[in-house]
């Protein structure tokens, strides 16, 4: 490349220039290879041959910039500063601490091969389970068929006995709102007619000014007339077009006279008054002999609004049919169990724990961290919190999102995010940066932007079999 | 740099009230300050003021003075002494004679007294006395009514008191309680003269009302500027619907952009600028102030007939000439007003420089990049942000930690925790030239395990409450207490805090960082001192507001320069400022916000403080609050890297922005930016020397360098770095295209990176991409450069230079280039500066040295000239320097006109001469 007496072609071809411009400290190759011994060029490499240790590029621009960059010295040779020449050293202490390095990877390794074969054992055993259960799941399934069938035919015979039952309680309570409705109207009827004349007459109906809707003016004969339909009406006129309209608004009047008796269900079915001709109360009464009335004897069940007990017979049908039910509830269960169990294998399963499963320890684990003010808890592929010390509430640092590193082994790192959300800032997040070491524990972890957590995790896992073999080689070959 | 969220969580845990949101309305309105209340609204037909001319005395030559009366109310005496001073300046100060309580004249501001020129009374009837003096200066004063015209060059330019809003408050004595005037007078009682209250402060006014407000009038201008702080135009808006701008150092969260309010420095010097001559109006007064500004037109056939011809224009057909009438008021003090003559740009710098100092030549280091952030954590976070720079070849010279690095925000300690050896972390920055600034407050925290308040606290160093009790207030470390700096004791004190002895972890290479003074005090009133806080003297914060923040920054100048024993520059930053902030310290914008319109406004910010003596500024790179988008941050380190102060500063609830954060693109565009940044600071260092020397910024609005063209007067989206740069910073998201004009008539620009040319008084629409910087050097100047990278300024001083000479239309240029050793003393001293002026005639180009004296040592050489728009490519070049001979070689491009001189030669130290032919 460098030629003496021959003209030099920048590396990018992109010039040609005379031999003797090349390192005479001006910059004329747009890629700087015309000076590689200068700071002339700003994009130029100097190469420090560090005798002794490894041979390195740099930046031209470190060139007699008074820094010593390369541990010969080299890149100062100009300049008045003085660089000690430490490349001996270096070697010595990179040597060491390649040693050192090996060591703690050959070290991991080792533990690394124990979870990765743990975790094909592991592995093995989840699937053989999860075969099983699914086995399992094939035979209860089947046998809640059975049982949904069983189920279903008991349950025909006890619908039926149900309706049953339920329809005669509606008619029973129909008649009782009957019973009710026409008592009421016979009384207020009764204490309407203050004359006894069996007819509900204007002047009787307009004492009760509470049935004048608007409170404007006093309750015309007119306003009442328009209540009544005509001067006077009968009980029966009063049922069939009065009593709908004033009884949300009607009040007994005070009277000097005796109270009406509450109405009691003796007087309901026997009833003594005048109205008793009326074709609803002979209805009503031809039902008597009927099983209707053996129910009218349970007072409760009409005060309480609440059905009769069912019959023996209906009784019998909803015990067999309870039966099947609880069959099949206790069989369906056992399906859902065994599902869950082969979800939460199949999960487990699913989890990526590295290329040869050697993060599989991890599964289900979780781990601390003290720091001055915070305990820091990582629960690997689930969550991670921070805990204050001095009391008060934990804190989500980041739910389990995936692995992050970098295109050559993106097990090296993973992140938690969607954390609490900092006040004026982002949901906090997690990243823990894996390297090796003896045992899994965390090593550090900071906080370099607001609510940015960043976690240093040694572990095993993260050692490197390249790293733990013996380098033969010579270190320069690396370069 | 507020930090609410903590000062909120303060307050919830210690049960104060006294924010409930941090908006405008925490800072009063004038209509809520009572004597701008009062003052706005004074607007008599006729003014009652009177100058007694038959008091006239001449104290000294150059130094006149009379009794100025007011008619209405005979027992207030006041005295008008007029000083003529040397470069075209006039001084008026007005001051009540025997008044009740001596009245506040500021301090520490003027460099010393000003020297006084003798004047010319030219004219001397029983209404009128005329006076001319030094170039082109002329006063007339008028006694009956009261105002004062001022001339230069016979251009009639400013006229004082002419829409007769001069008030002056005298002291008096206060109402008896039952509401009967002590002067049975009415006026003495008006609302809001003895207390007043804003939100829940309340202000005791022990001394009443002493409020002066007066008019200034600049004639036949269009445009004002100046005044700052503002977040605001350039051209000051016409506050005819808002507020006055307001004059008062506060600490204003998350400001909002174009609009009058207070910021964090005051400098009460408005400039006026048209085509026929540049003035200037400083009133040296240190309390709350605010000023009207109202773009008005003025008759001048009836008021002026008799000197219409002095306004170097014909009025238009209704004899009307445009006129700005501004209002000031200031709450207390005297009146004590400069009035600068100009007439040209370059002279109103020098004039308001004369009597309020010039920066002086920063530390090399300091114009280059910084970077900063709301904090890094520890010793480790600060040596991989280091690394991180390395790693990615982008230069840097300082690191900076904010106040989380302290122990509990007692500052001048350490968080030890996290810092055990600071030390050795400075000593490892300097290793690649790099420095570090620390954050050093006012608030000192109230522990009496703290050396610094124990030892203040036990000498009574403390602001007083009204009461005499040492003031109490809450900031970052809780509790605090702040020093007294107008007692000469306090200031001294203070400053050998910064000794090595007193700041244990300092080293050489630490300067500091005085932010929060203002002084910001969370539970005060506007978030900064009560006004009747009492200050050395008995003076109360309502006299001396403005000067706070200086005096800090100043005390902390002399203890840096003491700690080297006056051998190396001192570089603080600050953020509260006042007129003379300029000679000991750098100025930034505050808390601005990672959007667009923060990147904007930041160009009309800083040249208001350019323009007003305040030379060495920026704006927080990316935006203090809030994450700025990849895009932003790129614009805004492109915008940064061409103004003079250039620092990446962020929030502590941002995300980490290094250049490295943003992807490998990015990455390269900010690198590109900043290596540009580094390739001009010969330059930039040239261009603050220049600043020293003749008051002239660095950065400049176009019409410093272009008077008469009359469509720079409002441009605020470009500006000059120097005479040599005009810089157009992209600042909107989705742009591919921008539309510059370049100034002057007859001129020609090239684009810095093609060389394209571009003609003066034309607008060009200019493509643009990220990668885009429009950037022009304007034809006619010489431009000194170092195009070889360095990982720091400072490795860099011995570099060679390329000079980039672009000729103007009769193919000349000349420029100028300051070289020294980047952070002595040395080049005052001892001489040790190289000063050199090159110029560009006749085919030839020579470097000349502009003082004899100087001496400065380096390997220096010129590696490359650079010469565009060369009409041909010459068939010889030549370059003789003594007795020594050479013939460089040469390329030259016909298309861009670009002749390129590979390895002239010389030393920068030599005389030499390049020759084309």
């Amino acid at each position: 490349m460098y030629i003496p007496s021959k003209p030099f072609t920048c590396l990018d071809g992109s010039l040609t220039i005379p031999y003797e411009f090349v390192n005479d400290d001006y910059c004329d190759c747009k890629d700087g290879t015309d000076e590689p011994g200068t700071s002339a060029c700003p994009n130029g490499r100097f190469f420090c041959e560090n005798k002794g240790y490894v041979g390195s590029l740099i930046p031209s621009h470190f060139v007699g910039d008074g820094v010593c960059d390369c541990c010969d010295g080299s890149d100062e040779y100009e300049t008045k500063t003085v660089c000690n020449n430490t490349c001996f050293e270096l070697a010595q202490k990179t040597q060491a601490e390649r040693e050192a390095q090996r060591v703690l990877h050959e070290a991991g390794v080792a533990k690394k091969k124990e979870i990765i074969s743990k975790s094909i054992a592991i592995k093995s055993e989840r699937q053989t389970h999860i075969d099983e259960l699914e086995r399992d799941l094939q035979s209860v399934e089947n046998e809640l068929k059975e049982k949904e069938e069983l189920k279903r035919q008991a349950e025909i015979p006890e619908n039926q006995a149900k309706e049953k039952h339920q329809k005669l309680w509606d008619e029973q309570r129909a008649v009782r709102e009957t019973i009710i409705r026409n008592y009421q109207i016979r009384d207020m009827f009764a204490d309407l007619d203050t004359n006894g004349d069996s007819l509900v007459s204007i002047d009787e109906l307009q004492k009760h000014t509470e049935l004048d809707l608007d409170n404007e003016n006093e309750f015309t004969i007119e306003e009442v007339r328009t209540i009544l339909g005509s001067d006077s009406v009968t009980l029966d006129e009063f049922n069939t077009t009065v009593f709908d309209q004033i009884s949300n608004s009607y009040k007994r009047l005070p009277k000097p006279t005796t109270p009406i008796p509450e109405p009691t269900l003796d007087s309901i079915a026997t009833p003594s008054s005048s109205v008793e001709t009326s074709t609803d109360e002979k209805n009503m009464e031809s039902h008597d002999e009927t099983p209707i009335a053996t129910s009218l004897e349970h007072e409760k069940h009409i005060h309480d609004d609440t059905p009769p007990e069912f019959d023996d017979e209906t009784k019998q049908l909803i015990a067999i049919a309870d039966q099947t039910r609880t069959e099949f509830d206790q069989v369906q269960g056992k399906v859902l169990d065994i599902k869950r169990q082969i979800e939460d294998l199949k999960k487990q399963v699913n989890i990526d724990v590295g290329v040869q499963g050697e993060y599989s320890a991890f599964i289900d684990q979780c781990f601390d961290y003290e720091e001055r003010e915070y305990t820091y808890r990582v629960c690997m592929f689930k969550d991670a919190k921070q805990i204050p010390k001095g009391g008060g509430g934990d804190v989500a640092i980041g739910f389990w999102d995936a692995w992050t590193g970098p295109i050559e082994n993106k097990y090296l790192r993973m992140k938690y995010v969607n954390g609490a959300t900092c006040w004026n800032g982002p949901a906090r997040s997690l990243t823990v940066t894996f390297r090796c070491g003896i045992e899994h524990k965390i090593i550090d972890v900071r906080e370099p932007s607001r609510c940015e957590y960043a976690m240093i995790f040694e572990t095993p896992s993260a050692c490197d079999e390249k790293m733990a073999v013996t380098s033969s080689h010579s270190t320069h070959t690396e370069f | 740099m507020i930090r609410f969220i903590h000062l909120i969580s303060l307050i919830l845990l210690l049960n104060i009230s006294f924010i409930e949101n941090v908006d405008r309305n925490n800072f009063k309105t004038c209509e809520q300050s009572a004597f701008c209340r009062r003052q706005r609204k004074y607007k008599p037909d006729t003014t009652p003021y009177e100058v007694d001319l038959s008091s006239m005395k001449t104290i000294t030559n150059g130094h006149l003075q009379f009794s100025l009366l007011n008619t209405l109310k005979s027992h207030v005496k006041l005295q008008l002494d007029l000083y003529t001073l040397q470069h075209n300046s006039l001084r008026v100060k007005i001051n009540e004679i025997n008044p009740i309580r001596k009245r506040y004249e500021v301090e520490r501001v003027l460099v010393s007294e000003p020297k006084l020129v003798s004047v010319n009374i030219t004219k001397s009837d029983n209404n009128q006395i005329e006076g001319r003096f030094d170039k082109t200066a002329r006063f007339i004063l008028n006694a009956k009514p009261f105002r004062l015209d001022l001339f230069t060059n016979d251009i009639f330019v400013m006229s004082v008191n002419s829409k007769n809003m001069f008030n002056f408050e005298h002291y008096r004595k206060k109402p008896a309680s039952d509401g009967a005037p002590a002067d049975n007078n009415a006026e003495d009682n008006e609302d809001g003269m003895w207390e007043e209250t804003f939100k829940s402060h309340h202000d005791s006014k022990p001394h009443g009302p002493s409020s002066i407000g007066i008019d200034v009038n600049f004639l036949n201008f269009e445009n004002v500027y100046g005044i700052p702080e503002h977040a605001d135009a350039f051209s000051l808006r016409s506050t005819h619907d808002t507020d006055p701008y307001r004059l008062f150092n506060l600490d204003i969260f998350e400001y909002d952009i174009k609009n009058p309010m207070a910021l964090y420095g005051a400098i009460p010097y408005m400039l006026a600028h048209n085509e026929h001559a540049t003035v200037g109006f400083f009133w040296l007064n240190a309390a709350e102030g605010w000023i009207d500004v109202s773009n008005d037109k003025l008759n001048t056939k009836n008021l002026f007939s008799t000197i219409t011809s002095f306004f170097g224009t014909k009025s238009n057909e209704n004899n009307e000439v445009p006129e700005v009438t501004t209002h000031w008021m200031f709450e207390s003090g005297i009146f004590d007003g400069f009035f600068f003559m100009g007439p040209t740009p370059n002279d109103i710098f020098k004039q308001y420089t004369a009597l309020t100092g010039a920066t002086p030549t920063p530390p090399l280091w300091s114009i280059a990049y910084h970077q900063c952030r709301w904090n890094y954590n520890d010793e480790d976070d600060v040596r991989g942000v280091n690394n991180g720079f390395e790693q990615h070849q982008i230069p840097v010279d300082v690191i900076w930690l904010d106040i989380e690095h302290t122990n509990g925000k007692r500052y001048f300690t350490w968080d030890t925790s996290k810092f055990p050896n600071p030390e050795k972390m400075q000593d490892d920055l300097a290793v690649y030239g790099r420095k570090m600034i620390t954050i050093s407050d006012p608030h000192i925290k109230k522990d009496d395990g703290y050396q610094v308040y124990a030892d203040a606290k036990s000498r009574g160093y403390f602001v007083k409450s009204k009461d005499g009790s040492d003031y109490e207030g809450w900031c970052w470390p809780g509790s605090s207490m702040w020093l007294d700096y107008f007692n000469p004791e306090i200031y001294k004190w203070y400053s050998q805090r910064y000794s090595y002895d007193n700041y244990k972890g300092s080293t050489p290479n630490l300067f500091i960082w005085n932010d929060m003074n203002e002084p910001s005090v969370f539970n005060g009133p506007e978030v900064t001192f009560p006004k009747d806080v009492v200050h050395y003297g008995g003076w109360e914060n309502r006299d001396v507001h403005n000067l706070y923040g200086m005096l800090q920054h100043m005390a902390t100048f002399d203890g840096l320069l003491e700690r080297s024993n006056g051998n190396i520059r001192p570089f603080i930053l600050t953020r509260s400022f006042f007129a003379g902030s300029q000679r000991t310290s750098a100025v930034w914008t505050g808390d601005n916000a990672a959007q667009w319109s923060h990147l904007k406004i930041a160009v009309p910010m800083l040249l208001s403080l350019s323009v007003t003596g305040i030379g060495f500024i920026g704006a927080d790179v990316g935006g203090f609050f809030f994450n700025p988008d990849a895009k932003l941050l790129v614009r805004w380190y492109q915008a940064a890297a061409f103004q003079p102060f250039f620092r990446e500063h962020a929030h502590i609830d941002t995300a980490r922005r290094e250049p490295w954060l943003f992807g490998d693109d990015n990455t390269r565009l900010i690198r590109q930016a900043i290596e540009q940044r580094y390739s001009y600071l010969p330059f930039w260092y040239t261009l603050f020397y220049r600043q020293e020397k003749h008051g002239v910024p660095p950065m400049l609005p176009l019409w410093a360098n272009f008077p008469r063209d009359t469509n720079t007067f409002k441009t605020e989206d470009s500006y000059m770095v120097g005479n040599g740069l005009l810089v157009y910073p992209v600042t909107e998201a989705d742009i591919n295209q921008v539309s510059v004009y370049f100034p002057g008539q007859n001129t020609v620009w090239y684009d810095i990176r093609t060389f394209t040319q571009h003609n003066g008084s034309e607008t060009a629409l200019i493509n643009v991409d990220m990668e885009s910087i429009p950037i022009y050097q304007c034809g006619g100047t010489i431009i000194p450069q170092r195009l070889r990278k360095r990982r720091a300024s400072m490795l860099a001083i011995h570099d060679p230079i390329t000079l980039v000479v672009a000729l103007d239309r009769n193919h000349e240029a000349e420029g100028e280039l300051y070289l020294d050793d980047g952070q002595t003393y040395d080049y005052r001293q001892k001489h040790a500066f190289i000063h050199r002026r090159f110029t560009f005639k006749n085919n030839e180009l020579k470097s000349i040295s502009l003082d004899s004296s100087a001496k400065f040592e380096t390997d220096a050489w010129i590696e490359r000239i650079v010469i565009v728009g060369y009409p041909k490519n010459p068939s010889r070049v030549e370059i003789n320097s003594g007795d020594k001979q050479a013939i460089p070689i040469h390329s030259y491009q016909d298309g861009s006109q670009v002749l390129i001189i590979r390895r002239p030669g010389p030393a920068v130290t030599t005389d030499w001469t390049l020759t084309l032919s």
